[in-house]
């Protein structure tokens, strides 16, 4: 199961911090538990380290919350990542969880 | 990822498609060869080697590309299929189902399935391209050698089903595997579909993907990367010499934006726009004559929709315990059901009783929808035996044919399981003992062939089951004879037919005199009568001497919950099966026929048993207070009722002394220690807790029977 | 040795038993065999059965042979008290699986027998059949007889009983 901690920090940001496995079997429960309402700071932390397993499920959550946080104007960083999270993001070329500088955007998205 | 789930779909399609085959080859054994047939039957090997590839099974791939090439070849009529070919398909079919069901490592340990595969190959041989027999493998490279050639990327764009993910398909498991068939030039997830948070729902598939993949595979195995999918998944796959029209029609049919979908097509490097068509394709097409062979493909006009075809129609697989699960919990649901009505009754406050009762309707329909869940048409069974019947003909040397009727008869799961290793017993030992050789039938002025027939229908509740042949029939006589050998009745002792057929379900009992391989072996019949039984059923011959036999099994419809009727005698609760009950009557109110217990109704003599004498009940004195009561009470003579019932066609009655009502009640077996018993089958719950015994009506009237022989014969040797 | 010295001697050198009472005599079962005691409640006869098969019960939802091991073991009849129990036996026996119920007038408690306190089934004087006893044991003063479940209660045996009884 996944556990998830999320700090709200004075220095106006946000870490959310994920540990064990993010997967289709978790997703729900972290969903219901932390995300389906949620308020940002100016900049979201994501510590990816402690993720022992993570499926397209879990990183399509990760995708939706940063999605919400830009929609928020708000900025965000992967501040560190584990062996399954960067082969995954190798696997289907997801360059905004490689990059661990400060991003406001997904890399690709439709511009219209 | 659940690659497990589907490894675990891959041998139930499996199956399914060695089914197929083989009443695929049954149909050409007959003599019906026609392409759709043929290509059905290669279909079938072509499944199986694609997905068995995609779980690396190489054994069975090995294998099955062999047949798959014979068969193509047959296909396209450069080999004419005869009987010798037909019979080594067939032992290749059996020899698929060998390996399927074994493991790689247990392949590689077990010497004699290699052996018999590599000799069925060296059979197929001369039927085989010489080329692609001989390296199976190098068929993929030459081709695939070419599409490198061209220096071209595949196309592959994925629009999976928004429920995969719940149904245990991760798009990765695909993306790695594509990445096994070659290298994945350049992926774009496309996660414009991601909805923010407050209207995500994280259990469905938001994520896209365009792919480039540079790969020396042909179209069908990147396409039987996809077999699993669900059918509402997009998949096109775009070879690499596909035109600039393709791609526009790919845009078209993609949901995205087309601008945006170009911008991504770009970045994958596959994207050919509808200016820079035709010269390069072309080009390519001359290249080498294999390689015109993607093209084809990606011309066909089915060819650019999604690969439904693959895909089970409308049908979920359930696994079986939980499907077992819920039936046991919808058990339960009715006790406790009946235990509401009854506590409803005696509020008598109507409103309730009203509620209560359409609970129970709903109740009745939700186990009916439950029941039919595990309900399966017999007809799988049967198909079986064709089979079975050309193989034991041909060892035989007889010549049979096999009629279905009824294969659309549906059954409990379970009994079907169940009831075919009897059938197959009884199919055997009809084909064996009951019809003669042609020599034979000729002389007795029969059609050479003899025929068989398997039959499902339903009567009063019960399916029936019936194996017929237009042999020789029951040797009556040499049953007797041979019963009177082997100690089973005495030189004197007089038989019905009945009775007689039934010797030759007595342990040990074997009529052939001969003991042949198929049948015999002194195991049989009463193995047969006792599988039946074990199934709450019962089985009966009927026999003509001269025009055949036809062995009957009675099963009931279902193995888990009956509708009964509740009965009490002497304090001790019965279920009549409900389907046995023709009507009650109230017994004072018929004269009873001398001393025989038979009743006059409607002018029919009807033959009776009375409950407390045939079970031996007093009142127990056990449940000590109300015992005072009760024997009260028994001192006048309790109204007697009669419960008419009918078992194969006989009506016969019984009287007991209470009739409570309808019931429907959960089959709670005995255990091993009541098997003795006869005529109780099993027991249940009432609503109030209390235990009652389901009545086994033919048991229980032939209990009477046995025990109203043995009264006679007491009182014979007492005169 | 006897059958449980040896088991004994081979396993933990310890097993537990639960001990319970048919008049006055002191019985042992394995306690793993055991899976629960529950009240007498009444008991549903079963017609025509034989007197050691005192008849069945309703456990949950599961319908339970219940046992009179006095008439198993040769014995007179238990006579039905208020403080009658049924211990609910589960045996995993090469056979198949069976879970039975057996009458006892009293259990009495778990004790924990190491191979010095057990001795050999004597060849007589137990009026019990000696397959049946895995061996005796002294518990405070009583002399308990360890029975042998399986065999005492083996469902086959007991059917091809009923079977009899029926013929």
């Amino acid at each position: 199961m996944a556990s998830i901690k999320v700090t709200q920090k004075r220095n106006n940001s946000t870490e959310i911090s994920f540990a064990g496995g993010l997967t289709i079997y978790s997703v729900m429960e972290a969903y219901q538990q932390h995300f389906e309402t949620f308020t940002f700071k100016q900049l979201v932390v994501f510590k990816l380290d402690k993720i022992e397993e993570i499926d397209t499920a879990g990183i399509q959550l990760i995708t939706s919350i940063i999605k919400s946080l830009l929609e928020q104007g708000s900025q965000y960083q992967v501040s560190s990542t584990s062996e399954p999270v960067k082969e995954f993001s190798e696997l289907f070329d997801l360059k905004f969880l490689m990059n661990y500088e400060v991003q406001s955007s997904l890399g690709v998205e439709y511009v219209s | 990822m659940s690659l497990d789930a589907a490894l675990e779909t891959f041998y139930v399609e499996a199956q399914e498609h060695l089914e197929l085959m083989d009443n695929n080859l049954l149909q050409m054994d007959d003599g019906y060869i026609n392409n759709d047939i043929l290509n059905d039957i290669f279909r079938s090997a072509h499944t199986i080697k694609g997905s068995a590839g995609i779980f690396g099974l190489t054994h069975i791939v090995d294998f099955t590309h062999v047949v798959e090439n014979v068969l193509d070849r047959a296909r396209d009529e450069k080999i004419v299929i005869e009987k010798p070919l037909i019979d080594l398909l067939f032992k290749c079919r059996d020899h698929m189902v060998t390996i399927v069901a074994l493991s790689i490592d247990e392949y590689k340990q077990q010497v004699e399935v290699q052996k018999k595969g590599q000799l069925l190959i060296e059979q197929l041989l001369p039927w085989a391209d010489k080329q692609a027999s001989l390296e199976p493998i190098n068929e993929n490279k030459v081709e695939g050698k070419s599409s490198i050639e061209t220096g071209g990327f595949w196309h592959i764009s994925l629009r999976l089903s928004e429920d995969c993910l719940k149904n245990g398909m991760d798009p990765m498991s695909f993306i790695r595997f594509l990445s096994t068939l070659g290298e994945i030039h350049r992926i774009v997830c496309l996660t414009d579909k991601v909805p923010k948070l407050v209207k995500l729902d994280p259990e469905q598939l938001y994520f896209a993907f365009e792919i480039a993949l540079e790969s020396a595979s042909n179209k069908e195995e990147i396409e039987n990367t996809f077999m699993f999918v669900q059918d509402d998944s997009h998949i096109v796959i775009l070879p690499p010499n596909a035109s600039g029209k393709d791609f526009a029609d790919l845009i078209e049919q993609l949901p995205e934006d087309n601008r945006y979908l170009i911008q991504v097509l770009k970045e994958c490097g596959t994207y050919k726009s509808l200016d820079e068509k035709h010269t390069e394709v072309q080009d390519n097409a001359t290249l080498t004559e294999i390689s015109t062979k993607p093209i084809n493909l990606a011309e066909k006009p089915t060819s650019n929709k999604s690969i439904k075809q693959t895909a089970p129609s409308k049908q979920i697989r359930i696994d079986s315990d939980r499907l077992d699960h819920l039936i046991n919990l919808i058990g339960e649901l009715v006790i406790n059901q009946q235990r509401v009505d009854l506590l409803a009754g005696k509020t008598r406050n109507t409103t309730l009783i009203e509620a209560v009762d359409d609970f129970e309707s709903f109740t009745e329909q939700i186990r009916d929808a439950a029941l039919n869940l595990r309900m399966i048409p017999i007809g799988g069974t049967f198909q079986r035996f064709k089979r079975i019947v050309r193989d034991t003909a041909q060892e035989l040397g007889k010549n049979i044919g096999l009629t279905i009727i009824g294969a659309e008869t549906e059954l409990d799961r379970l009994m079907v399981e169940k009831i075919a290793d009897p059938l197959t017993h009884i199919v055997r030992n009809a084909m064996d003992h009951g019809i003669e050789s042609v020599e034979e039938r000729i002389v007795s002025g029969k059609s050479p062939k003899g025929e068989l027939i398997l039959k499902a229908y339903h009567e009063s509740g019960h399916i029936v089951i019936a194996i017929s042949d237009d042999g020789k029939g029951i040797n009556k006589e040499g049953v007797r004879l041979k019963a009177i050998e082997k100690g089973i009745i005495f030189q004197h002792t007089e038989l019905s037919d009945h009775e007689l057929f039934n010797l030759i379900f007595h342990p040990g009992f074997s009529t052939a005199a001969q003991v042949t391989n198929l049948s015999g072996r002194g195991v049989g019949m009463d193995v047969v009568k006792r599988n039946v039984e074990a199934l709450q059923g019962s089985i009966e011959i009927l026999s003509e001497k001269g025009k055949g036999s036809e062995f009957r099994i009675s099963l009931p419809l279902t193995l888990a919950i009956i509708d009964g009727f509740h009965v009490e005698c002497s304090g001790t609760h019965f279920i009549i099966p409900q389907a046995t009950i023709i009507e009650c009557l109230d017994l004072a109110s018929h004269v009873e026929i001398d001393e025989r217990n038979c009743i006059n109704l409607r002018g029919d003599m009807i033959p009776y048993l009375t409950m407390s004498d045939v079970f031996n009940l007093q009142l127990q004195n056990r449940d000590s207070d109300n015992a005072l009561v009760s024997q009260v009470s028994m001192a006048k003579q309790p109204k007697e009722e009669l419960v008419i019932v009918q078992f194969g066609g006989n009506l016969a009655g019984i009287a007991v002394e209470r009739l409570h009502g309808e019931v429907q009640t959960v089959i709670k077996p005995l255990g091993p220690i009541f098997k003795p018993l006869k005529g109780i089958g099993g027991s249940s719950l009432l609503g109030n807790g209390d235990i009652a015994f389901i009545l086994d009506i033919p048991q229980l009237i032939e209990l009477a029977i046995d025990q109203d022989k043995r009264m006679k014969h007491i009182n014979k040797t007492q005169e | 040795m006897s059958q449980v010295a040896e088991q004994l001697s081979t396993s933990t050198q310890r097993s537990q038993y639960l001990t319970f009472s048919i008049g006055k005599e002191h019985f042992g079962m394995e306690l793993h065999q055991t899976r629960e005691i529950i009240e007498y409640a009444g008991i549903t006869e079963v017609p025509l059965m034989p007197q050691f098969l005192s008849g069945v019960i309703n456990l949950r939802g599961e319908v339970l042979p219940v046992i009179d091991l006095s008439v198993r073991l040769g014995r007179e009849p238990i006579t039905i008290h208020k403080r009658t129990c049924v211990i609910v036996v589960e045996l995993h026996g090469y056979e198949q699986y069976c879970v039975l119920g057996l009458l006892a007038d009293a259990v009495n408690e778990v004790v924990e027998l190491s191979l010095s306190d057990v001795e050999d089934a004597p060849a007589f004087g137990a009026k019990i059949r000696a397959e049946f006893i895995q061996g005796i044991a002294k518990v405070k003063d009583d002399f308990v007889i360890l029975l042998d479940a399986e065999k005492t209660l083996s469902p086959i045996e007991l059917a091809s009983l009923v079977e009899a009884e029926l013929q």
